[in-house]
């Protein structure tokens, strides 16, 4: 049974809207370009920082270079599609495969390890598969075009071959994997992995004896958030139309994805969401402004963020609902124990 | 009783921690439907040996079977599957997560199903006395309530052993009569117990059979009324730390 009082709480109406909003923004006849490729970049690090929560946020293992499987989901995906001929609808699932197999064999390894490990090694692998796919000319016979990258090389509107005049298909193509990401991860928080993670990383002696395999959850988090982030990438490289190492296996997009899950609450629902919204506009509004002449400046104002975030909210945006609740509650409590006072006094 | 049944034994069980020796050739075994009573000092290596039969430790040698399979090494969680359930002496609750959760990740061990698992969840907490607590955090509740708490999850996982470590200490003596009351109630439903307690007045009542540990040696068996009267285990233990309910 439908109940149509929880259906309409504020926080769905919410979401309806701007999803109504955004579903409807490209037909505006006053949206300029420049909108489209802001929001589509909005929502695909809403896309990526909700894939980053999985591992980071679930499964408590923080990530410092997860745009390696943005990367390796591009290098594969577009690779198959020059060299293969295989549809990027098709290679993006190959490439996340691939990337969750790799994920799977880092996992593997630093997860038998207490500590941060898998922290430590995420760097290393990002910065492998970059310096790596700069230095060498060729995989397996095929040109990965080194330094430079890959082109892919306009062969006319095609569906099959994700390749649009227009930024509008991608635009759709990235709200639907938004939306669908947002699901995945509500149902991964409610189903018995999400419980089975909560308790790991609360209390990982007591987990396992209760029955919990600490590797398997771990690996089916980090596997599955490595899939997601290669199938982005994947997306990501046709909507650019061009890759290369430095730009797919990049330090600033891994810093950038793990930032905003922790501003807008590590391991809530909304808050990868909350915080891929405010901050990709406002990167792109300080790149903007400030642009080359001051490059640098993006990660100081970054840095205060975070020490911002992490010194008043150290849960995040998303809990400064429970922080005004709470509040209101003592409020009403205080009120109704002075009216109490009151009564007794008279 | 008809005939008893083993279903748990240790072969020259021992552990080392660098020089110390804390669990030393132990030999013990557990009947089916038994309430065995584990004591010693402070420090003797019970909760040590509670350890490596939950797979938490592993033995430096010896060897641990369950209904005649070698378990020796398997980790926690295997152990758990096969049926051996465990509280933890300091107590081990998901912080973050509320009694019921906590209670739940127990039930899932058996349960795909979330909303099956809160129900079973909610039923052993009603049970267990603990009804209104299922939306407390972890965090926010009372010792004698985690302690219960910590009997809820491990019974949440099915087993067919349970591993009570020190579930009175801490209780006033109405919370230990409750508590008594409680492993009782739970051998009448057919769970197999092995309870380390301190309280000498609560394991003489409940065990059927009790060994006594000392420096990493069983230096006793025997029915309560046997071991208390154990010279040995006078001098070294219940000489010194009789305690009262
Ligand atoms: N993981 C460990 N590492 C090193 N020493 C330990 C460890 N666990 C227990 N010990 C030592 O083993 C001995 C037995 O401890 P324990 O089994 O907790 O005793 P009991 O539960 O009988 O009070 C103690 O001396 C304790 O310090
Ligand atoms: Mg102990």
């Amino acid at each position: 049974m439908i109940d149509k009082k929880k259906l309409l709480t504020p926080k769905n109406i919410l979401v309806t809207v701007v999803l109504l909003i955004l579903a409807l923004l490209p037909i505006f006849p006053t949206t300029g370009a420049y909108a489209i490729q802001l929001t589509c970049l909005t929502m695909l690090f809403i896309y990526w920082a909700s894939a980053y929560n999985i591992i980071g946020g679930f499964a408590g293992h923080t990530s410092l270079g997860h745009a390696c499987y943005v990367g390796i989901g591009a290098y594969v995906a577009v690779m198959l599609y020059l060299y293969g001929g295989i549809s990027p609808w098709i290679g993006m699932f190959i490439a996340g495969i691939v990337a969750a197999v790799i994920a799977g064999i880092i996992g593997y390894v630093t997860f038998h390890m207490r500590g941060s490990y898998y922290t430590l090694s995420s760097v290393a692998l990002l910065n492998c598969f970059r310096i790596a796919m700069a230095a060498s000319k060729e995989i397996f016979g095929f040109k990965t075009g080194g330094a430079v990258g890959l082109k892919i090389s306009w062969m006319g509107e095609s569906v099959s071959g994700m390749q649009f005049v227009s930024k509008v298909p991608f635009y759709y193509i990235f709200l639907v994997f938004m939306i669908l990401c947002v699901l995945l991860c509500w149902y991964i928080k409610n189903s018995k992995m999400g419980y089975y993670l909560a308790a790991i990383t609360t209390n990982q002696d007591a987990a396992s004896s209760l029955g919990v395999n600490i590797m398997q959850y771990k690996l089916m988090a980090l596997c599955s958030s490595a899939f997601l982030m290669a199938l982005g990438g994947a997306v990501y490289a046709f909507f650019l139309t061009s890759i290369d190492p430095l730009s797919m296996f990049n330090y600033d997009t891994s810093a950038r994805i793990m930032l905003m899950t922790v501003v807008g609450g590590l391991g809530t629902l909304w808050g990868p969401v909350l915080g891929a919204a405010l901050l990709v506009p406002l990167n792109e509004w300080m790149r903007a402004s400030f642009g080359a002449r001051l490059s640098g400046l993006s990660f100081v104002i970054y840095g205060i963020i975070l020490m911002l975030v992490v010194m008043f909210l150290p849960k995040g945006l998303v809990s400064l609902k429970d922080k005004y609740e709470k509040r209101r509650y003592e409020k009403q409590q205080a009120k109704e124990v002075a009216v109490k006072e009151a009564s007794v006094h008279e | 009783m008809s005939e008893q049944k083993e279903i748990l034994r240790t072969e020259h069980l021992t552990i080392k921690f660098g020089g110390l020796v804390a669990n030393n050739d132990v030999n013990i075994h557990l009947n089916e439907g038994e309430i065995l009573g584990l004591i010693g000092t402070n420090g003797a290596g019970k909760t040590t040996l509670f350890n490596m039969l939950a797979g938490a430790l592993k033995p430096t040698s010896g060897k641990i079977y369950y209904r005649g399979q070698d378990i020796t090494g398997k980790p926690a969680d295997k152990i758990c599957k096969m049926g051996i359930g465990r509280t933890y002496q300091v107590v081990q609750p998901f912080t973050s997560l509320t009694v019921e959760e906590n209670v739940m990740v127990g039930c899932l061990n058996r349960h795909r199903n979330i909303e099956r698992a809160r129900k079973r969840a909610d039923e052993i907490l009603e049970e267990l006395g603990l009804g209104k607590h299922i939306h407390t955090k972890g965090a926010n509740l009372g010792l004698p309530q985690l302690k219960r708490m910590e009997i809820a999850r491990a019974l949440a996982t099915e087993p067919d052993i349970i591993l009570l470590d020190e579930v009175m200490a801490g209780l006033n003596p109405t919370e230990c009569e409750e508590a008594m009351e409680l492993v009782l109630n739970l051998r009448k439903k057919g769970y197999t117990i092995i309870m380390i307690e301190h309280i000498m007045k609560a394991v003489m009542n409940v065990s059927d059979r009790i060994y006594v540990l000392n420096q990493g040696v069983v230096i006793a068996e025997g029915t309560p009324q046997e071991v208390s009267t154990n010279q040995e285990v006078i001098d070294s233990y219940l000489g010194g730390a009789k305690k009262k309910c």
